[in-house]
């Protein structure tokens, strides 16, 4: 959510029972100019909270150039002092599946995780699971960039035309988008995740029969497994559309139809719902 | 005039000239595409015209954009030879029903300032929520709905109060579904109501109890005729066995016995009984609509132990249409209305929370004595009421985290899926009255199961249980800049999506989300339960292994005394008869 649209929030992200209140969104927007201006950035998001026990996460990021692979994150406890987010380790993606208490609050706190819930039973050869020597204990700090990483991953989302690759290379927000028209949005497949694409180059492309090499680079979320892990509604008698990601609970993704806004909001505790496929 | 010139003083084609240069350029621009029939001379004036009109930023990076509009836009219009129908905003639908709801509401609230003057009825607008007053304090705490549902919830309450007869109308929460959501209002039957709904309820169980009564009869009766048809055929299959026997003329005729017929030991474990529409878990009512406004209230059934007990082992998502058949295992009793109900009387049950003192238990059972008596056996149904003498605590206590402050003011679910104890041997003492002087000893051994207790009403919620390391809750205060005036918020991490908030003498109960519990090593479906015997295992249906020619010749020896070896080989044949009995069809058979 762009930092300077958080007051817009509630009569939007209110259709998940989430908002930022008044006092906060304009501590965040004033907090977060500050710091891309420090940054230089280009244009500075605020991402969403993670609630934890003692405090909650503030998370905001970035970008100078790329917004896609360009992005840098930050989070922050009081939303006023922002800290850099590490990027994620192999042991924070390692271990933070595991993890089954909530997030505390403290970053600098350190769990042992693996021994509370051991992922493989222990006969197994644990070294097919993981290469190197098994971490077990895992900082709060890296388990928040394991988390916003995968999140981002999963469930970060723009509509098709959003982003725009340009020739050199550079993934950068297309000026001239205009906005899904009504058809095309109820479709899964005029939203793409917005991460560096995992299928084949070609096969995003051929998704679809109008392809334009500039746009169709990222993957839609149409091919995703299982087929209903996306939740669309729409409102304002269709002229706004929302996205629940079912598999992160509290990823909320908004578009208003036929304008260039759009954007997601994560207000949640962090956890990935592995039910989903037994919720049917 | 020297500058004026007539074409016919122009100079001649072959000597170069600037004019000429510009006729000819523009000749050429205003030559017609062969295939479009568009020329760009044409096209260059209204894309210049059309960027002078709009005056965009940055005009030169978006000129091509602007002139690839500008010819779809020319393609549209020229195939457009129909006639305009005229396509109502995507609104209009929702606009007429809405605008309905606004003409009701007024109507209503008309008749109700009328009746009020009549009346002088104060605690009429008490019957009210106010939701916009609600949206002010949650908003506070990043929770919210949007302002304008806020407002049509408002009305559409107001409406279905006059409709029904209603009482302590709530706000109650909504629950996110996949494709549609769900709005849930709770209140109370009026007590006139109340009364009726009972009386109907009575007579419909007791016309469920005559019958199944009849049912099971008549059950009876038929299986005692299949039985009977079946020895029948039996004995008639045994005749005709024993036919050709008698017809030899040897001996008796052979009696087949069969083994007595499998009897099922299984007897159905007593229903839990529902509790009665005013009473533990259906003290309330639920409504539920898709859309505020612009949908009915529609009420939810009651809620039955067993759609508890079965919604505390599934997880599903609510599709937001009530009648969804529910697929699962263990199979749940109902569709997705029971399942609905059985969730929100779940999550009322464990996020219902309100500040220490608010509640008090009724003042109207002043003897103590009878208060002890009763006390164990109905602490669940002592009512409760607003604390007229509540004095707010301040906001730090509030938000402490040992959640000291804070209470549960709805009943404890046990497991049986009631919120009182329904004691099961009880009602079996009725049924089998005759009996009991036979199997007492075996009563008292049964007795001991032992009576189920939920902690009482307004127990703090630092006495709830941490279940996998996942701490019930947690306190906020929406500001921590200007916390004079900050409002306390208590979330619920058990069920995600469960808010409490309170400032001064408000507080309120919500819940927002996709009626899904936490569970921090994630669901796992149950295990299928083990297949079933067919019979007892005994030594009658266990195969024997055939002894070999060794082992014969050996039990033999062993049978046989060894004094009277002689008289073995004379009477062969009369040692194998009776030896082999299990061959003595077969030996008959080859003596015929």
């Amino acid at each position: 959510m762009d930092c300077l649209k958080l007051l817009e929030t509630l009569d939007i992200f209110g259709y998940a029972g989430i908002c930022i209140s008044t006092e906060d969104s304009q501590l965040l927007q004033n907090s977060l100019l500050i710091l891309q201006t420090e940054n230089h950035f280009r244009k500075c998001y605020y991402w969403g909270r993670i609630n934890g026990l003692q405090n909650d996460y503030h998370i905001a990021y970035g970008y100078e150039k790329d917004c896609m692979n360009g992005q840098v994150y930050y989070y922050s406890i009081d939303g006023l002092n922002w800290l850099l987010l590490p990027k994620a380790t192999k042991c924070g993606r390692f271990l933070s599946p595991l993890s089954i208490n909530r997030f505390d609050g403290d970053p600098s706190i350190v769990t042992n995780v693996y021994n509370a819930n051991p992922p493989f039973p222990p006969n197994e050869d644990p070294k097919t699971y993981y290469n190197g020597p098994i971490p077990k204990e895992l900082k709060e700090e890296d388990r928040l960039a394991a988390i916003v990483e995968s999140i981002m991953e999963d469930a970060a989302i723009i509509p098709r035309g959003a982003w725009f690759k340009c020739p050199n290379g550079d993934v950068i927000e297309n000026p001239s988008f205009e906005g899904l028209c009504a058809s095309d949005a109820s479709h899964l497949k005029s939203y793409l995740h917005a991460r560096s694409p995992k299928e084949k180059w070609s096969t995003n492309l051929l998704s679809r029969p109008d392809y334009n090499y500039a746009l169709d680079f990222l993957d839609s979320i149409d091919l995703d497994v299982p087929q209903d892990c996306w939740d669309m509604q729409f409102f304002w008698g269709g002229r706004l559309v929302i996205l629940h990601s079912l598999y992160w609970h509290g990823m909320t993704f908004f578009h208003k139809l036929n304008s260039p806004h759009y954007g997601f909001l994560y207000v949640g505790h962090g956890k990935k719902n592995l039910d989903l496929p037994f919720m049917y | 005039m020297e500058y004026s010139y007539t074409v016919e003083e122009a100079p001649p084609d072959d000597v170069p000239s600037v004019k000429h240069d510009i006729r000819r350029a523009k000749k050429f621009l205003q030559k017609h595409s062969t295939e479009s029939g568009d020329s760009l001379y044409d096209h260059l004036t209204e894309l210049l015209a059309k960027l002078l009109a709009e005056q965009p930023r940055n005009a030169v990076d978006i000129f091509e954009e602007y002139s690839r509009k500008l010819k779809e836009e020319r393609f549209k219009t020229k195939t457009d030879h129909l006639r305009d129908l005229y396509v109502p905003p995507a609104q209009y639908d929702d606009a007429k029903k809405l605008i309905k709801l606004f003409q009701s509401v007024r109507q209503i609230d008309e008749d109700d300032q009328e009746r009020m003057e009549d009346e002088e009825e104060d605690d009429k607008k008490k019957k009210y929520p106010d939701m916009l007053d609600l949206l002010f304090y949650f908003e506070q705490t990043g929770v919210g709905l949007p302002r304008h549902e806020m407002v049509l919830l408002n009305l559409s309450i107001r409406k279905l109060a006059s409709t029904m007869p209603l009482e302590n109308i709530r706000f109650w929460g909504k629950i996110l579904g996949k494709p549609k959501n769900y709005y849930v209002v709770e209140a109370e039957f009026q007590a006139d109501e109340l009364a009726r709904r009972l009386e109907k309820a009575e007579v419909q169980t007791q016309r469920e109890k005559e019958e199944p009564e009849s049912e099971a009869a008549a059950k009876f009766a038929e299986e005692e005729a299949a039985v009977k048809t079946e020895t029948e055929a039996m004995d008639e299959i045994v005749g005709a066995t024993e036919i050709p026997h008698e017809g030899t003329g040897v001996g008796k005729p052979l009696e087949l016995v069969f083994p007595p017929l499998p009897v099922n030991l299984w007897r159905p474990l007593p229903e839990v009984p529902t509790e009665k529409i005013g009473s533990g878990l259906n003290k309330k009512v639920y409504f539920v609509c898709n859309a505020p406004g612009l949908d009915e209230w529609i009420e939810l059934p009651t809620v039955t132990p067993q759609q508890i007990v079965i919604a505390r082992q599934i997880v599903r998502y609510c599709t937001g249409n009530l009648e969804t058949p529910i697929h699962s295992f263990p199979p749940f009793p109902g569709v997705e209305k029971n399942y609905l109900r059985a969730q929100i009387a779940r999550i009322s049950a464990t996020t219902h929370v309100s500040p220490i003192g608010f509640f008090t238990f009724g003042e109207e059972d002043e003897d103590e004595e009878i208060e002890e008596e009763r006390d164990e056996t109905i602490y669940a149904e002592r009512e409760l009421s607003e604390n007229v003498h509540y004095k707010p605590l301040p906001i730090k206590d509030l938000i402490d985290s040992t959640m000291l402050n804070w209470c549960h003011h709805s009943p404890y679910i046990l497991k049986q899926g009631r919120t009182i104890w329904w004691n099961p041997e009880k009602e079996e003492d009725i049924v089998d009255e005759e009996i009991v002087e036979e199997d007492e000893a075996d009563r008292d051994e049964v007795k001991t199961i032992e009576k189920e207790i939920g902690p009482p009403l307004l127990t703090p919620l630092s006495e709830d249980a941490t279940v996998d390391s996942v701490i019930p809750w947690t306190a906020r205060q929406s500001s921590y800049l200007q916390p004079d005036i900050a409002v306390a918020l208590v979330r619920s991490n058990v069920w995600p999506g469960a808010f409490a908030f309170v400032v001064g003498k408000r507080f309120a109960n919500v819940y927002i989300g996709w009626g899904h519990k936490y569970n921090a090593y994630n669901y796992s479906p149950p295990d299928m339960p083990s297949v079933q015997d067919q019979y007892k295992i005994g030594p009658e249906i266990m195969e024997i292994r055939d002894p070999t020619v060794d082992e014969e010749g050996l039990y033999r020896v062993a049978r046989l005394s060894p004094t009277e070896p002689e008289e073995e080989v004379l009477d062969e044949e009369e040692e194998d008869d009776d030896e082999e009995e299990d061959e003595e069809e077969e030996a008959e058979e080859d003596d015929v």
